[in-house]
């Protein structure tokens, strides 16, 4: 293993274990966040809308509140924690951690196209 | 079949034949911690294009991370002072005599604290930034010729921290550094993936635009009403 994917694999497992000891501040940070103002101009949520409050919901293990304020946040933000906590502890063991690929196949950049469109037409329609 | 028909820049590390030498930062050890950590902020204001050129595109990644850490707190220490400074001259308007001090006390305390957790937010910014760009240059096809992978990205996003100096300026440093740090991105991803600017610019503008079109948004029209309230003044 790489000096490199083992400095890789630590810090993410430590942005995992971070995330997730300062999530009870969460509320009190949220606080701070500026109001998403394409809603507030369009009426319309923006791609990213949900993903504060997913991110909340889910540090209450409320998966199901997490899923219906940006499902595709909440897939993410589980990504982050979960993947990050197993890098941190392949890397601790002195085990390869798995890469992102250097190029995505054509049908992957399609359905990761489609998956960001699908979500922010829920976010609409759900009225996030 | 993909072809992307724009020529790129030259790969780095493969200038004239001769290894180009290191940012002073990552040749910190012979240089010294202050001068390394000098040179190199002057070199990506000066010449980011050398500088990223020069940077490693493997290997340690504790160097890029510590200079984003050291920056990006810098930062966070001057916009406290100017929000402290701004925030608490308005603690002083009539009807607040009572509760100045108590007000000026919670802020404090905040401010602390938020230095505090600074270094650790940084961290956290740096990876999930450095994340998003990512994915979005795999989906534009910006990483067909990169051998530096996520990590590339990481440094990037890492040694473009130097723009948060920008926080030196009050109420425009922070729309200023933004823009400088969209160029520096795309200068960088550019070199370090061996990619057009073009698609590193599509990979650092859709994100934000996507995303961050609250921000975008609020910064213009806060900026138009500052240039509105000037010229009705």
């Amino acid at each position: 293993m790489s000096q490199t994917n083992r400095q890789f694999g630590l810090l993410w497992g430590g942005v995992a274990a971070s995330l997730v000891v300062v999530s009870p501040l969460g509320p009190y940070f949220a606080n701070w966040l500026p109001r998403c103002q394409f809603k507030a101009i369009l009426g319309l949520p923006c791609p990213g809308c949900g993903t504060t409050r997913s991110a909340l919901a889910l540090s209450h293990f409320d998966v199901s509140a997490a899923l219906a304020a940006n499902p595709l946040a909440t897939l993410a933000w589980a990504g982050l924690i979960f993947g990050g906590l197993l890098a941190g502890v392949l890397a601790l063991a002195d085990r390869r951690v798995p890469e992102l690929p250097s190029r995505l196949p054509v049908s992957w950049r399609w359905t990761i196209t489609l998956a960001l469109a699908a979500n922010w037409v829920y976010l609409v329609i759900h009225g996030s | 079949m993909e072809h992307d028909p724009s020529p790129g820049p030259p790969p780095p590390h493969q200038g004239a034949g001769a290894p180009l030498t290191p940012i002073p930062w990552e040749d910190r050890q012979r240089l010294g911690f202050a001068p390394a950590l000098l040179g190199t902020v002057k070199l990506f204001v000066s010449d980011p294009k050398d500088g990223f050129r020069r940077i490693q595109e493997q290997g340690d990644l504790a160097s890029p991370i510590l200079f984003a850490v050291l920056l990006g707190w810098a930062a966070v220490i001057i916009g406290q002072i100017w929000s402290f400074l701004i925030g608490s001259s308005f603690l002083f308007l009539p009807g607040l005599d009572g509760e100045a001090f108590t007000l000026l006390a919670g802020r404090g305390l905040m401010t602390f604290g938020i230095l505090l957790l600074a270094p650790l937010f940084v961290v956290i910014g740096l990876f999930i930034g450095s994340g998003i760009f990512h994915l979005f240059l795999l989906l534009v096809g910006g990483t067909e010729r990169s051998q530096a992978g996520f990590e590339g990205t990481l440094r990037v996003v890492a040694y473009s921290s130097v723009t948060q100096l920008a926080q030196i300026l009050p109420i425009f440093g922070a729309l200023f550094g933004t823009i400088w740090a969209l160029v520096l991105f795309t200068i960088g991803l550019s070199i370090l993936h061996r990619t057009s600017q073009g698609k590193a610019l599509a990979a650092v503008l859709i994100p934000i635009l996507l995303c961050c079109v609250c921000g975008s948004i609020a910064a213009v029209m806060g900026l138009g009403s500052l240039m509105m309230a000037f010229q009705s003044a």
